[in-house]
């Protein structure tokens, strides 16, 4: 069963993109002018002052690394270990920390392809992009 | 600008102090670095501290100010992660070469073991260390989580193994255990090194740092008032600093450390080339922090490092002695003032007052200083008077 996640603080910059995840979308703050990402989210772009928009990206990428958390620290996670913590590059470019989940955490490697899945969270406003390994 | 010196130092037997309060350490340190230097706590005109995390206060210098019974005009606690011993000295540098002070006290000090406990501390790191608190948090990442992210693409970009990791951890542990001061004194091989449960994989437990109660205090003056006080002058050379982001959610790179440009500007302020660095310690809050630090730092080759580790490169009688304080996975590592004990070691050897620990020549030494995961760096060279 998916885990009810903590909240994610709902009040900062990333407020968006929690609330897309909820709905089922993964959203990315995108610069126009630039053409870039921009994550963490600085809410204006840091090279160009331009407003932010926040961009559907498709759901899928690869984890760039991972670690296997077996110590957790969080109270909200202690009965949770082992799991995983991996950087995930999406197909359209950016990058972002978040779990690889529904699966043994021994069976994660880098490179392997993923999709993105939601999960809720204590805030029922709120949800949080996790990623599934992509089936062959 | 006006030389600086480092005139005065102390530090005590890192690891518990049951009995010991936060101000009462930071106080003991002051006064035996004072008493080091030939002055007392009334010829003081700054104070620099951080904020230890087992002791909040609304300014802490001034608090410990108050506590010692001294009333120096500037009192300042500052925030600069493993990155502040290097950021207090330069700042002591400038207020002297300013005019600001005369005789400036650093005192970086915490006690996470014996006021605030192990898992506490650890807990504390995770919700308001290096984790961001909106879009990294959720997740559960422990902090040595986001050094197993490091470490397992650097394993994977130079194919390197557990036995790099374990070539630092053990090469501290051997030098640590021939000095006092030295929190993790115990035996270690790789055989045990092994033995110990995963943390976060890559990371077993002995690829992080204990928590220790513990610091150092250093007291500055200029270069010309050193030469009348009690020890040998050891010159503060040059300084040097970089931050490219803060979390590991906006590096560049998992796999380079960044510290380079720290050493660049120090050596150009010092007029100095790493050809003349004598004895190099490097900041190592984990075993990957130390490989990629060290590769950052040019001191061995991109992958290198435990390769270098495990040929006696860093050893005292080595190409370029590393660490032979035990680092802080060794030595100890006292929370908010993990890294001074950098600085205490350089100033000790520069002196000639290692006793048996005692390297032959040290003219220059290396201290580098690393705040977040990898996130900023702080690089100082010190070099005999």
């Amino acid at each position: 069963m998916a885990m009810i996640h903590s909240a994610p603080r709902g009040n900062r910059e990333a407020r968006p993109h929690w609330v897309a995840a909820r709905e089922g979308r993964l959203v990315m703050p995108f610069c126009q002018p630039c053409q870039a990402w921009n994550w963490p989210p600085a809410g204006a772009c840091p090279h160009c002052a331009t407003p932010l928009t926040w961009r559907d990206c498709a759901g899928a990428g690869h984890v760039v690394s991972f670690s296997i958390v077996r110590r957790a620290v969080q109270p909200e996670w202690k009965d949770h270990a082992p799991y995983v913590v991996a950087i995930i590059e999406l197909a359209e470019g950016v990058r972002l920390l978040s779990n690889v989940v529904d699966c043994a955490a021994e069976a994660v490697t880098m490179g392997a392809a993923v999709t993105v899945a939601f999960h809720e969270t204590t805030d029922p406003e709120l949800g949080l992009p996790v990623f599934r390994l992509t089936k062959a | 600008m006006t030389d600086s010196a480092i005139v005065g130092i102390a530090e005590l037997p890192q690891g518990k102090m049951p009995g010991v309060t936060p101000m009462g350490l930071h106080s003991t340190l002051a006064r035996m670095a004072l008493e080091d230097a030939g002055l007392t706590p009334r010829d003081v005109d700054a104070i620099i501290t951080l904020s230890p995390r087992s002791d909040p206060y609304l300014i802490h210098a001034t608090a410990l100010a108050e506590f010692m019974g001294i009333a120096p005009p500037v009192a300042l606690t500052v925030e600069g992660g493993g990155a502040a011993p290097a950021v207090m000295t330069d700042m002591a540098r400038m207020m002297i070469a300013g005019g600001r002070a005369k005789t400036v006290l650093v005192v970086s000090a915490d006690m996470p073991l014996s006021i605030v406990s192990r898992n506490a501390y650890v807990n504390t790191l995770a919700d308001a260390g290096p984790v961001h608190p909106d879009i990294e948090r959720p997740y559960g990442p422990s902090v040595p989580s986001l050094f197993g992210l490091c470490a397992h693409a650097y394993m994977h970009r130079y194919n390197a193994t557990d036995e790099d990791l374990a070539a630092a951890a053990l090469h501290d542990r051997r030098h640590a255990m021939a000095h006092p001061n030295a929190h993790m004194r115990q035996p270690m091989t790789l055989e045990s090194y092994r033995a110990t449960q995963m943390i976060a994989d890559p990371l077993r437990l002995l690829d992080c740092t204990p928590v220790s109660d513990g610091g150092a205090a250093v007291v500055v003056t200029s270069a010309e008032r050193a030469r009348d006080l009690r020890q040998p002058v050891v010159r503060v050379l040059g300084a040097g600093f970089c931050a490219a982001r803060l979390h590991v959610s906006a590096a560049a790179s998992l796999t380079d450390s960044g510290a380079g440009p720290s050493l660049r500007d120090a050596l150009a302020q010092a007029d100095r080339s790493a050809a003349d660095i004598d004895l190099a310690l490097v900041y190592d809050c984990f075993t990957i922090a130390l490989l990629m630090n060290i590769e950052a730092l040019g001191l061995a080759p991109p992958g290198g490092a435990g390769a270098a580790f495990r040929a006696g490169e860093f050893t005292a009688t080595g190409r370029l002695p590393l660490n032979i304080h035990g680092g802080l996975l060794s030595h100890g590592y006292p929370g908010r003032a993990a890294g001074i004990s950098n600085l205490v070691e350089a100033v000790v050897q520069l002196r000639g007052q290692a006793g048996d620990r005692q390297l032959p020549r040290v003219e220059t030494t290396l201290t580098h200083g690393m705040g977040g995961v990898f996130a900023t760096h702080g690089t100082l060279l010190l070099g005999k008077g």
